[in-house]
């Protein structure tokens, strides 16, 4: 039973972690706020929906071609992101604030207000030894977001890439006179990220259903975990996630589904108001 | 304080109002000029009393948590009490003006995408124990038959607030302007001075002896105050009410890009806004698009920001300072 | 309400103040008496902006305590601290960016003394300050439309706009030209002859030497010494503190 709900909270909680990877990746490069990541995310699903369903493609199939999509998309954000002033915080959430609805509605506008679940075929991996289930979902998702981390991790910590990256998140002037092209490395976040995301979302079709309006959770989830473990620390987003995703499942279990929303918004209060100074890795110096 | 040209805006804003209060009073059956320009001035209130708090710097993207609560302490006092609608209706301002309190006290220290976050995540607080507390609440199935507002007599006439629309459109176009001028006074008074220093660097006003922390609290309170009571009074207008419906993150979003668009540090601007945006997405986008129509805000949002962040009322006048030089 | 030198104005009694994990202050005790010109100067990084942010009340010391004129305005909050009598300048400037300069002074006409109403009357105390500081032709332009020297002397004019009786001045003559610098020098002899109480940060020690009574140094949050200024300047510590910046008392000589 236990081990049940470890698996549960084991799998939620690692695509949590890849949620929350693809939104920490942008914010720390280009402290740009994308509060329509979840919309993203769901766009990747219902894309990753249309193709199961309509091209017949198979699931593994759909996820490159996704990735390829919000890749493309993502560099659009980017461009217009650009031309966003200071405050750049506050205003890239009030803009993509924006485009949140719009991408709201235009998801219902094609796809309706109907739940919809990109199928699953296969049966589920019963390990009888030990008394419970991993769906081929589960597994998959534990599996690929696992990989995605780690890729991400590699790309981090051992390239020289990832070092230019790590600087711009540290300290974006600094990063600039030390001769980093911190446009580019803006570019190659929102990359990143848009891969990311285009990964998350045919995932999360298959586990959860795909809603217009189920953008916010996923959001919130990114930002709640992108301010516990700080933007671009790999293992401390994983480890935010699998706990977000326990804490999650015991409330659902002991709670009920829906006072799901109410813990998550408590939760986000409480690590907003824990963090003053910021959120990421290094502190400011005081100004004064 | 100081006029730098001569001021056109008196003599347009002396034009508008005899329109919208001198035709109506001829034209009786123009039944949907009533409903959506009432509805427009309904939201143009909203506007205002959203940037009340907008005008000291913070953005709030939770000010659906007000609009609901308000909504819920209406209904619920006039189910259970059986009180007048205009009586709930002030019962859901207060409403409104507890969270508001709850506010200040826990987001004092926070500020920019914080602060808009922050909001953002307290609207679930009451939207959830509401929409489960069915016994006292009703729960997600919400509350319908909710009355309209009675009638008042008035020496002699009845103004049939309730069913006639037109009657409802100026009991409408009468909120607004009661909201837009506290709004007025909110920007040109010796306490919109404050605000603005505020607004402009708040560690500078301290130490020149504005009270920071006071005055942000009274605008916060009567920005809450005001959209508790638009919640309250919505619930009476649409007669039902449903946590989803009150709650909803539209309701946070409308105010903000209706200011965003109308300039937010103008007295007209939310109005403005409201005046422009509602009926264009009323009369051409909702018969175009009727599903996703709401996308039209977030467009204008974008745009707002990127082309015209001091909104279309100072767009136009700097236009119109270049014409004339 | 007369009061009288060498009594004490204000009083910092082992004030300490740590940053995130970082201590930025030790341990500064200092009495400034009515009518003094007292100047603090230091290395970067010293912590003498610090020292005005919790005298003001921007900071809140971690160690010790304040003192003003007996009140212990140490949790004061800053707009309590200016109706007491204390203004200040900043190091970078902060105007209010979209109001004009005669606004930007008004403000602090207006808010700078409780209950203070607005009122034509007060129109003209705002324009006086302005050509105090030699700001009246400026008086219609928006704050951020001002250069850098022109917001230095705005700074000086709101903060006196509250009316204080201790002023702290943030480095006013930092990047000036040497007649600026003379005209600094007259203003803050001026002041103080209107009856105020002046501390200066002046980093570069260009009005130093010519204006104060009394000079303080300041190194890693600590007072190193204090006294006149002729001796502080030789003082060996101070001298090797202020190493590769260090300025011969003969530049100064030349500049006015």
């Amino acid at each position: 039973m236990l081990l049940q709900f470890l698996i549960n909270a084991l799998s939620l909680g690692s695509f949590y972690a890849l949620v929350a990877l693809g939104f920490s990746l942008i914010f720390g490069v280009t402290r740009a706020f994308n509060l329509a990541h979840g919309e993203l995310v769901l766009l990747s699903g219902y894309l990753g929906y249309a193709l199961s369903k309509y091209l017949h493609v198979p699931f593994l199939l759909t996820l490159p071609i996704c990735m390829l999509c919000l890749l493309f998309v993502a560099l659009l954000l980017h461009r217009l992101l650009r031309r966003v002033q200071e405050p750049i915080e506050l205003n890239t959430l009030v803009i993509t604030f924006g485009l949140a609805l719009v991408l709201q509605n235009c998801m219902l506008l094609f796809f309706s207000a109907n739940y919809r679940l990109i199928p699953c075929t296969g049966a589920p991996f019963e390990l009888s030894w030990a008394q419970c289930t991993v769906t081929r979902t589960q597994a998959m998702l534990i599996a690929l977001s696992l990989l995605a981390t780690a890729l991400v991790y590699i790309l981090l910590w051992k390239t020289f890439l990832g070092k230019a990256l790590r600087a711009t998140i540290q300290d974006p002037e600094a990063a600039r006179l030390a001769g980093i092209h911190v446009g580019r490395m803006s570019l190659i976040a929102f990359g990143i990220g848009g891969m990311l995301i285009g990964l998350a979302g045919p995932l999360y079709g298959r586990t959860a259903y795909l809603h217009p309006f189920g953008g916010t959770e996923a959001t919130l989830i990114a930002i709640i975990i992108t301010i516990f473990a700080g933007a671009g620390r790999v293992r401390s987003i994983l480890l935010g996630g699998w706990l977000l995703g326990s804490v999650e499942s015991l409330a659902i279990f002991t709670l009920g589904a829906s006072w799901r929303d109410l813990v998550s918004g408590v939760l986000l209060i409480v690590l907003l108001l824990l963090t003053p100074e910021g959120w990421l890795p290094r502190q400011a110096k005081p100004s004064r | 304080m100081m006029k730098r040209k001569p001021d056109l805006s008196p003599v347009l804003m002396l034009v508008l109002l005899v329109l919208f209060l001198v035709w109506p009073l001829f034209a009786k059956e123009a039944v949907l000029y009533f409903r959506v320009m009432g509805m427009a001035c309904f939201y143009g209130a909203l506007a205002f009393s959203w940037n009340l708090y907008a005008l000291t710097g913070a953005i709030s993207l939770g000010h659906a948590a007000f609009f609901g609560l308000g909504a819920y302490g209406s209904v619920l006092a006039n189910h259970y009490w059986h009180i007048s609608p205009y009586l709930s209706i002030l019962l859901g301002g207060l409403m409104g003006a507890v969270y508001g309190f709850f506010w200040n006290i826990t987001f004092r220290n926070l500020r920019g995408a914080r602060f808009a976050l922050a909001t953002l995540a307290s609207v679930e607080i009451p939207k959830v124990i509401i929409d489960n507390w069915d016994t006292f609440t009703f729960g997600s199935l919400g509350l319908v038959g909710i009355p309209p507002l009675p009638s008042l007599e008035l020496g002699g006439a009845v103004l049939a607030f309730g069913k006639s629309l037109r009657a409802q459109y100026y009991f409408l176009f009468l909120f607004m302007l009661l909201i837009g001028c506290i709004h007025k006074r909110a920007i040109t008074s010796r306490w919109g001075w404050a605000i603005r220093s505020i607004r402009e660097d708040e560690v500078a006003a301290a130490t020149l002896g504005v009270d920071v922390a006071g005055t942000r609290f009274q605008a916060l309170m009567l920005s809450a105050f005001l959209t508790g009571l638009c919640g309250g009074l919505y619930v009476h207008l649409l007669g039902l009410v449903e946590p989803a419906l009150v709650f909803s993150l539209h309701l946070s979003a409308l105010p903000l890009v209706l200011s965003i668009f109308g300039g937010r540090y103008q007295f007209y601007g939310p109005l403005l806004g409201a005046l422009i945006l509602y009926p264009v997405d009323q009369f051409f986008f909702h018969s175009w698009v009727p599903v996703g129509h709401a996308a039209l805000y977030g467009l204008v949002v974008i745009a707002a920001l990127l082309f015209f962040p001091r909104g279309i009322g100072a767009w136009v006048q700097q236009r119109m300072k270049y014409a004339w030089n | 309400m007369g009061t009288a030198a060498n009594e004490v104005c204000l009083e910092l009694r082992h004030v300490g103040i740590d940053f995130q994990r970082q201590c930025v202050l030790r341990d500064v005790s200092l009495t400034i008496r009515e009518q003094e010109i007292v100047s603090v100067i230091g290395p970067n990084g010293a912590g003498k902006t610090t020292i005005f942010g919790i005298v003001c009340g921007q900071l809140r010391p971690t160690r010790g305590s304040v003192f003003y004129r007996g009140h212990d305005i140490t949790r004061w909050p800053p707009h309590r601290i200016c109706h007491a009598g204390i203004g200040r300048t900043f190091q970078i400037a902060r105007p209010f960016p979209e109001m004009t300069a005669l606004e930007n002074v008004l403000i602090g006409v207006w808010f700078g003394k409780q209950g203070n109403p607005p009122g034509r009357g007060r129109n003209s105390e705002g324009a006086e300050l302005l050509e105090l500081v030699g700001l009246s032709h400026k008086g219609n332009v928006p704050a951020r439309e001002l250069t850098l020297s022109e917001l230095r002397r705005l700074e000086v004019a709101r903060a006196l706009a509250t009316k204080p009786r201790l002023l702290l001045l943030d480095e006013i003559a930092a990047g000036l030209s040497p007649r600026a610098i003379a005209q600094a020098v007259k203003l803050v002899k001026a002041l103080r002859d209107r009856g105020l109480t002046l501390i200066l940060i002046d980093h570069f020690l260009n009005l130093t030497a010519r204006v104060s009574d009394r000079l303080v140094a300041l190194d890693q949050g600590e007072i190193i010494i204090e006294g006149k200024p002729a001796e502080v300047l030789e003082y060996p510590e101070v001298v090797s503190a202020y190493l590769g910046e260090r300025q011969r008392r003969g530049e100064e000589e030349e500049g006015a």
